[in-house]
């Protein structure tokens, strides 16, 4: 951070500091003129940051509240994804990070924002991580999903949406403990405990974590009729890959293992009006997901290891009608040095990763309501950057307590015995942003926001994003809103810095030489997205509530795989030396236009002692990929998008007794659409497509004593055979590393206990 | 043709994790000054009980009670110690219940008999709730409680808050055993519990 922007920030905490000296107070004159039923309806939560209800915030919110995350029996955010609306989970295709998530049609876990209580628990860097059990869900009281581009209130990377989780709070006095158990088919186990004490009048203390292990079913047993799961070449040693056979060095056992582990973290101490929190996860899964078994080892020491680690300090002030809130934030994201591959690309030996990326952010907001009419809030943002991107593919771990050094994999010669030294990148960057949003309520039925952010990045520029809302109650029980929001993508420094290839020498190590490589591109700019968005919500009665949603969605600087001589021209056919046949980079080249709706139903009821809360949603998108950063620079013509699945239905209903709970929720996904290309006819390209699915997830819990209650979870409990989107699919090549459709799992039982004390 | 190579550095050295230090150390002691500085100002409480307040003074024209209760002082009481006190004291300053003056009165959970009106149990003192409510049985006391599924348990109302909101869980059976009538109107803006 340099000398200015620290001025920069001081300047802003002192500020606050001199405007905190007048005394609070609490606008509460008008509440004795208002009706029950208005009281009913004016937020009691005044402290949280721009704190909205969700029929007249100016944007799509969907709500799972605590009593959902229960029936439903939600071990893990991922759990959650599935139910979402307008959202389609890949899971198990990803060798990086497990998973991928398509929402309204942008595809990358990476392309949404996770929050904990509004603080940023996603990778500091924006590096796309998995999403399992590393995201907690046991602690929320609620987690609310905002769809749609929000960089004007949250900053970088909250691109297709936000999922923030709102953590429970001590409820009394005494301690409150909640554990929960949970086994079942394929070494399934997930531990979870919650710990909440309120200290004396103004402190109180939450404590949460969970860890989980994932044996994995056997899916060369599962699948036994599919030769892509076959283990036979692992008994034998030699495997049978598109690059010919292969039959390394190191030995490989020969079973089919992909365990999975995760952890979480929180605590939380609240005194006054002092917040300091901590939250850490992990996550280990295989790496070989996406290849097929010629082309990948599946091993338990084959794996990728990341790590979040983060800490906040927060103070919040209030003064007259102005609250102040000033933070503190340190962050950090690992990937372990013993994270490796072991597939086609590395020669079947292990070749293994290591980044470590670091932020440390301040950041103070001032939110201001000098009338029921109008609120403001304003903020600045200070974030300074730390980063070793990605390594390339190495013979060793890193010991990163020593110097971080390296060298690459399958370089070591006799005049060269410990290999060719590997290319590490250390980066510092810096970002400050400015925000500030407007809310404007004509009346109680016309409520108008406008917001911007503007950021400046020493590392890929300035982008500033603005945000309108216009929600309008048209007539009782009739809400209409008219949403415009933008946001963008920062390139992760993995993916400006992303380095992979491999290294030749034909004179025992003298010099070396290399036919491809991919190569880093620090001048890699954010991509861009702009919404907009029309919502209709009907409630038709009090108990059962109709929406529908239309939306367009404009990205722009989509990054293609590009030839170095013909765009950027960075390295001349030469890396440090070395002379390379092919180098290619990421480059800003295509954009992507999304065009989708959904109609979603929610109606509650009760029959007897017994509540039902039934739901269903239907969400369409389709779209097109342009290439060429302009009409004008296009070289072909529009592809259809992958990743997504045209249709997808979802329905299910919440039964709540007094002393039992069942869940049962459907999904039916239409046919999915892969990377390969099917026909070039006409004037859009058309994708390859496999097929949809229906997947059946129900869950059980019996509450034994107001303590004790039992649960099952069957997840594919129509036992689908059914199959994933995953990168660079395509039908027609018959040699190939990838499958055609990543398989899932198969019906797979759990059940748990869970104590409150 | 520009080149790529001044822009990066080839690994990390102990020299700029020393840098990195020293910016994490000054952002620390800034942060921390700033903490000591504003300390004295006061709080934004996360839950603003003048809702409650306003919402428990309704219920008085919601609620019937026995025409026995319709005469002296009609009193709110209150078991724990909540912000909700202060909160009563103020919004019904001067405000009646029919002819009936409004008194606010704290009582300790160990009560062996209670002469209120409404009794509101706060959540610090859910653990007293069985007590409580067997020092109340067959009084014409409108118990109202915020914990978790207490309507479920022996309250007449029952505070809870969803999407910032708050909302009533009402249980008609346990007002009627109380001989008090509740209005169908207030009966529509909460959530009916039965036991």
């Amino acid at each position: 951070m340099n000398s200015f922007t620290m001025k920069t920030a001081s300047l802003i905490l002192l500020t606050a500091f001199m405007l905190g000296k007048v005394q609070a107070q609490t606008d509460t004159s008008t509440l004795n003129t208002f009706s029950l039923k208005e009281l009913l309806n004016v937020k009691v939560v005044t402290a949280s940051r721009f704190s909205q209800s969700a029929g007249t915030a100016p944007a799509s919110v969907v709500v799972i509240t605590r009593d959902q995350i229960r029936m439903r029996g939600y071990q893990s955010l991922l759990d959650v994804m599935y139910d979402l609306p307008d959202v389609k989970v890949d899971d198990k295709i990803y060798s990086g990070n497990r998973n991928s998530f398509t929402v309204r049609g942008t595809q990358g876990a990476e392309k949404f924002i996770i929050l904990l209580d509004g603080i940023y628990i996603s990778s500091p860097s924006g590096e796309s991580m998995a999403i399992m059990e590393n995201y907690p869900v046991n602690l929320a009281e609620q987690i609310e999903v905002l769809y749609g581009p929000a960089s004007a209130l949250y900053g970088a990377n909250a691109v297709s949406g936000v999922i923030n989780i709102i953590s429970r709070k001590a409820a009394a006095k005494g301690l409150t403990v909640e554990a929960s158990t949970t086994g079942g088919m394929y070494g399934y186990t997930n531990t979870s405990l919650f710990i909440a004490k309120k200290l004396g009048e103004k402190a109180r203390f939450v404590l949460s974590g969970q860890y989980a292990y994932d044996q994995g079913a056997d899916y060369s047993k599962i699948y036994s009729g599919d030769s892509a799961l076959s283990i036979a070449s692992y008994s034998t040693g030699t495997l049978n890959t598109v690059f010919g056979p292969a039959t390394p060095v190191t030995p490989i056992r020969a079973k089919y293992e992909a365990p999975m582990e995760a952890y979480n973290i929180y605590a939380a101490l609240h005194i006054d009006n002092f917040t300091f929190s901590v939250f850490s996860n992990y996550f280990k899964m295989p790496s070989s997901l996406g290849s097929n078994t010629s082309n990948a080892i599946y091993n338990k020491e084959v794996n990728m290891i990341q790590s979040i680690t983060s800490a906040t300090a927060a103070y919040k002030c209030s003064v007259n009608k102005i609250l102040f809130t000033t933070s503190f934030t340190g962050s950090q994201y690992i990937l372990d040095p013993k994270s490796n591959y072991r597939n086609l690309y590395t020669g079947m030996e292990q070749a293994y990763k290591y980044s470590l990326n670091s932020m440390v952010k301040t950041e103070q907001q001032l939110d201001y309501k000098p009338s029921d009419k109008l609120s403001l809030s304003a903020g600045v943002a200070v974030e300074s950057y730390t980063a070793v991107p990605q390594s390339a593919d190495l013979s060793k771990p890193v010991n990163p307590k020593d110097h971080v050094a390296g060298s690459y994999l399958g370089t070591a010669a006799y005049y060269r015995p410990d290999g060719l030294p590997a290319q590490f990148y250390f980066i510092k960057y810096n970002n400050i942003g400015g925000y500030f949003e407007t809310q404007y309520s004509h009346s109680k039925k016309l409520h108008l926001t406008i917001g911007s952010r503007y950021d400046r990045n020493s590392r890929y520029g300035s982008t500033f994003n603005p945000r309108l809302g216009f929600v309008y109650q048209a007539a009782e029980g009739t809400t209409i809103k008219m949403l415009y929001g933008s946001a963008y993508f920062a390139p992760a420094p993995s993916t400006s810095y992303v380095q992979y290839g491999s290294f030749q020498t034909y004179d025992s190590g003298r010099t070396y030489q290399s036919s491809f490589l991919h190569l880093p591109n620090p001048g890699l700019k954010p991509i861009t997205s702009k919404n907009i968005e029309f919502n209709i919500r009907q409630d038709v009665t009090r108990n059962l509530v109709l929406s529908a949603s239309v939306y367009a969605t404009f990205l722009r600087g989509l990054y293609e795989f590009s030839d170095d001589n013909a765009t950027a021209k960075l390295y001349n056919n030469s890396f440090n030396g070395i002379p390379v046949d092919y180098i290619e980079i990421f480059t800003n080249n295509n954009r992507q236009k999304n065009f989708g709706a959904n109609v979603q139903l929610n109606w509650k009821y009760t029959a007897g002692s017994t509540t039902f809360n039934s739901y269903a949603s239907v969400s369409y998108v389709t779209g097109r990929v342009e290439k060429g950063l302009t009409e004008k620079d296009e070289t072909e013509a529009d592809r259809e998008l992958d990743f997504i699945a045209p249709f997808m239905f979802r329905i299910g209903t919440d039964i709540k007794g007094r002393k039992f709970s069942v869940s049962p929720r459907l999904l039916i996904m239409s046919r999915q659409h892969i990377a390969g290309i099917s026909d070039t006819s006409g004037g859009l390209i058309r994708r390859q497509t496999i097929g949809g699915y229906a997947l059946l997830n129900v869950s059980f819990r019996y509450h034994a004593t107001r303590r004790v209650s039992f649960y099952t979870n069957i997840s594919n409990a129509l036992n689908q055979k059914y199959r994933a989107v995953g990168f660079n699919m395509d039908l027609t090549k018959q040699a190939t590393d990838i499958f055609p459709g990543q398989p899932q799992d198969p019906i797979r039982i759990m059940g748990g206990v869970s104590f409150t004390f | 043709m520009r080149t790529i190579n001044h822009i990066l550095t080839p690994a990390y050295s102990t020299k700029t994790n020393r840098g990195k230090h020293k910016m994490f150390m000054k952002c620390i002691c800034l942060f921390a000054a700033i903490m000591f500085l504003c300390r004295p100002r006061s709080v934004a409480q996360d839950v603003n009980y003048a809702i409650h307040a306003n919402i428990i003074y309704h219920f008085t024209k919601y609620i019937d009670w026995p025409p026995s209760r319709k005469s002296g002082d009609f009193i709110i009481g209150i078991v724990g110690t909540t912000p909700l006190t202060d909160e009563l004291k103020t919004s019904l300053a001067n405000k009646k219940v029919g002819v009936q003056n409004i008194i606010v009165k704290k009582y300790p959970a160990s009560t062996a008999s209670f002469d209120c009106h409404i009794l509101f149990i706060s959540e610090d003192e859910t653990r007293s709730f069985k007590k409580i409510l067997a020092a109340t049985k067959g009084l014409s006391i409108l118990v109202v409680s915020e914990a978790e599924d207490l309507a479920l348990r022996g309250s007449c109302i029952n505070f809870t808050i969803a999407n910032e909101r708050l909302k009533l869980e009402i249980n008609k059976v346990n007002i009627e055993q109380r001989e008090l009538s509740i209005a169908s109107e207030l009966l529509k803006l909460g959530t009916i519990v039965k036991n």
